[in-house]
């Protein structure tokens, strides 16, 4: 049989970063395939391949046996290759009909045939579902049933589900499994994305792992089983630029995390801090560890358990007063939450803490750059001088500015939220230093991240999540990769 | 409640708003002597004729998530320059120069709409500054000269007031019965031509309208094209009724425009709205000035003040509505997840 789709070694490469190397890969119709990895592993560049957004460095694509150029989604989709998204593409103002045939052709539209086509194809997905509704009204399942319908009537050929189930309940996402199974009994050629590997045994016809880019097995579920699967996606080499440091961890209890829950979001969250210790929170993406940083940093308002800091309630609502009680927080987002990339280095350094600046009522710009330069050495930022935009400089030296402008503040506790995302390995050895060296002095660090070496390189204990809930707090001693990544996507005995 | 459920919510919007004009309409006949005749809908009905036309065309740009500030100067334009063509060649069928004010309109809207979907300038800028530039460039054409009405066809001056037909005392005059027209076929295109609902997704959800292989930027450029054909047509009307036409011809439409399309209940954000429910928003906006002059109890100074309350509520609502909608559409997903597990 031939392949409906097939990438031959495609390789795409970022200015310097390879995203992909030499990947291959072939999809057959009427067959469910399964892509796991861990995050960043190239999944995200690989669909935008297949559905024409990113064109390949180099390798070629085939559909049907012939290699063709897929410039663009409009083009993909004319070969019926489609892709629906952990969060649905709707249009919330349009209603079902209207959104199922928002990109087919012909400038006349016949409502009445629009709709009786839409009812066939909303009861092929297997939905029951009102055509006339408006798109905003209904649930995120809904909405994917809505998308997928959208597929089909262009006659789709290859539909990737990236994660579809990732935000859904248990129930919807066994709905939207039997969906899935549905579209590739009758021939089409399903891609399935997810980090659930319990999920991907029951519905999936062939697995695929891939890992820093590449293409490391493909086998059917039956030849395969999860600890193998945990073991090919984390199985590389454990860089040796991230070799552990002794714990600087202290008697004192700093933060006790009794039951925390925040309702619908994440609960049961327990946890003793000690002061100079690290903590690492691992876990895949959508496992809520962002959310319980930002309770307990105020933003989120905690509907369950209790928090005793410095010997006390903590009770803070806001990060004004979570600031005032010594906890800083950075941000995962430098772009949308941590920096003002249009500012002076100077000015985002001083943000949270610009009332240590000043003087009868006014900024103390002397005191304030003595500041900023002390910080750039101390930092080892890069930069000519600090007046520049932080938006000028790289990835690295932006997140050293962030810390910067938290570390100003001398926080007891630091709630640092993906600090190597997106930045280079020596960037990488500089920030983890900086934080060793800020819990060596007597700081604690309750450090989120979906970096597996970095986890195992900074946390004196880990903390895995998963889902929202709580699965184990395991010593560094007792931890190893295929542990973690074993507790994060539910396998562990 | 079955009747409320059954009527969309779009439609409730156009019935509230025929109901606030029904209450104002009572409103200042109980204040005002002699008010309800056939002269307060003669006036209403010819002026609204050129604003119907103006927003109109903003509700298709504001759809897109734009703006187009520079409807005014080109309503201006427009009339200046079909008002001279026609003086200089007097014989000129009526037709010919209504597609010379189509096209000054349709050029300028190119123009705004290039700037805005090709060289991705903002459109609150784009058109603000376009708005001072085509109001210049009509000083400089008009060589700080007027058009007087002695200078047009005596057709051109009574088109707009002849009447196509009359109930009772109320006149519906030809200019009136054009806008209505145009307004009609216009909604019938949005809601019936596929090319016309991609202008709802790209308001509605941009990312997603790319996704589905919607070419964004052609669509905005359209929607202003049309804003400023419609501004231009706009124009020849503006030009037919007054006949005097001087360098601040259309000052200030633009704002009116955006006025008729928000209290109209055209989401300013985008993706919703409708070009029925503009024209009842302009019918509103010009009610409620004409009757305003008239009420003694408001002073001159207070009018514009009643009239920007006016505006801030109906925007205020809209911001509430959507809002409730989204808020009830979690609530109902937590809902649904929660009767799963």
């Amino acid at each position: 049989m031939q392949p409906v789709l097939a990438l031959r070694d495609v390789s795409k490469s970022f200015g310097m970063t390879a995203a992909l190397s030499d990947m291959t890969l072939e999809l057959f119709p009427g067959e469910v395939h399964a892509i796991v990895g861990e995050n960043g592993a190239g999944k995200s560049t690989m669909i935008k391949i297949m559905t024409g957004i990113h064109q390949p460095t180099s390798g070629r694509l085939e559909v049907d046996g012939a290699a063709v150029v897929l410039a663009g989604s409009k083009a993909a989709r004319l070969r019926g290759i489609a892709a629906i998204y952990q969060e649905p593409m709707v249009f919330p103002d349009l209603d079902v009909t209207e959104n199922i045939f928002i990109s087919a052709s012909g400038v006349l539209m016949n409502r009445a045939v629009m709709r009786r086509a839409a009812l066939a194809l909303i009861a092929r997905v297997g939905m029951s579902l009102d055509v006339d509704r408006v798109a905003s009204g209904l649930t995120l399942a809904e909405q994917q049933a809505v998308e997928i319908a959208r597929a089909l009537s262009q006659d789709v050929r290859v539909l990737i589900m990236d994660e579809p189930t990732a935000s859904l309940s248990a129930h919807e996402a066994a709905q939207l499994r039997r969906i899935a199974r549905g579209l590739a009994e009758s021939g089409v050629s399903v891609v399935y994305i997810s980090h659930r590997l319990e999920e991907v045994f029951e519905v999936a016809d062939r697995v695929s792992v891939i890992r820093d880019g590449r293409h490391i097995s493909t086998k059917r579920v039956g030849d395969t089983d999860p600890q193998t699967m945990i073991a090919e996606m984390v199985g590389r080499e454990v860089g040796n630029y991230f070799t552990k440091m002794p714990s600087t961890a202290k008697p004192e209890v700093l933060l006790s995390v009794q039951g925390l829950g925040v309702d619908g979001i994440f609960d049961g969250i327990s946890f003793d801090l000690h002061r100079g210790e690290v903590l690492c929170m691992a876990g895949l993406i959508g496992a809520r560890r962002t959310d319980v940083g930002l309770a307990l940093f105020g933003m989120l308002r905690a509907t369950a358990g209790t928090v005793t800091y410095k010997g006390a309630a903590l009770c803070v609502t806001s990060s004004a007063q979570a600031i005032a009680a010594g906890i800083a927080y950075v941000s995962e987002d430098r772009r949308k939450l941590g920096l003002a990339m249009a500012l002076p280095i100077r000015w985002n350094m001083s943000l949270a803490t610009l009332g240590r600046f000043l003087w009868r009522g006014l900024v103390d710009v002397g005191a304030e750059r003595a500041m900023a330069e002390d910080y750039r050495k101390r930092l080892n930022i890069r930069t000519p001088d600090v007046e520049i935009p932080v938006g000028t400089l790289s990835g690295g030296n932006q997140q050293k500015v962030m810390l910067a402008k938290w570390l100003t503040m001398q926080p007891d506790l630091l709630i640092v939220d993906e600090p190597t995302r997106g930045i280079d390995v020596g960037a990488k050895a500089e920030v983890h230093a900086l934080i060793r060296r800020f819990v060596a002095a007597g700081g604690t660090a309750l450090v989120i991240s979906s970096d597996l070496p970095e986890v195992l390189a900074l946390g004196d204990r880990i903390l895995v999540m998963r889902e929202g809930r709580q699965m184990a707090v395991i010593d560094h001693a007792q931890a190893d990769q295929r542990r973690i990544m074993a507790l994060a996507t539910g396998q562990a005995a | 409640m079955t009747l409320l459920h059954r009527i969309s919510p779009q439609g409730l919007r156009l019935l509230a708003l025929l109901a606030v004009l029904l209450l104002v309409v009572v409103f200042f006949a109980s204040q005002i002597e002699g008010y309800l005749n056939g002269r307060l809908f003669n006036r209403i009905s010819s002026s609204v004729a050129i604003m119907a036309l103006i927003a109109t065309g903003q509700t298709l740009v504001i759809l897109t998530r734009n703006i187009d500030l520079s409807v005014g100067s080109v309503v201006g334009f427009s009339a200046f320059a079909t008002g001279s063509l026609i003086s200089a060649n007097p014989d000129l069928h009526p037709l010919v120069l209504l597609g010379y004010s189509a096209l000054i309109g349709t050029g300028f809207g190119l123009l705004n709409g290039l700037l805005v979907a090709y060289a991705r300038i903002p459109s609150i800028i784009v058109t603000l500054a376009t708005m001072a530039l085509f109001r210049s460039a009509l000083v400089e054409f008009s060589n700080a000269k007027s058009i007087t009405s002695d200078a047009l066809p005596k057709w051109l001056v009574d088109f707009p007031n002849m009447a196509v037909f009359s109930l009772g005392a109320l006149e519906f005059r030809a200019g009136f019965c054009a806008a209505i027209l145009v307004v009609i076929l216009v909604h019938l295109c949005l809601t019936r031509l596929r090319p016309a609902r991609q202008l709802f997704a790209v308001g509605s959800n941009p990312e997603a309208a790319d996704m589905a292989g919607i070419d964004a930027k052609r669509v905005v450029l359209a929607a202003f094209a049309l804003s400023g054909l419609m501004a231009g047509l706009a124009g020849f009307m503006f030009l037919a009724r007054f006949g005097n036409i001087t360098v601040v011809a259309g000052l200030g439409f633009e704002l009116k425009s955006v006025a008729s399309a928000v209290v109209g209940g055209v989401n300013i954000f985008g993706g919703s709205g409708s070009v029925i429910g503009a024209f009842l928003g302009a019918v509103l906006v010009d009610l409620l000035e004409t009757s305003l002059i008239r009420w003694a109890v408001v002073s001159e100074f207070w009018r514009e003040a009643v009239l920007g309350a006016l505006i801030l509520m109906a925007v205020a609502t809209d911001t509430v509505l959507s809002r409730r909608l989204v808020a009830a559409r979690v609530k109902r997903a937590a809902k649904a997840a929660r009767e799963a597990a």
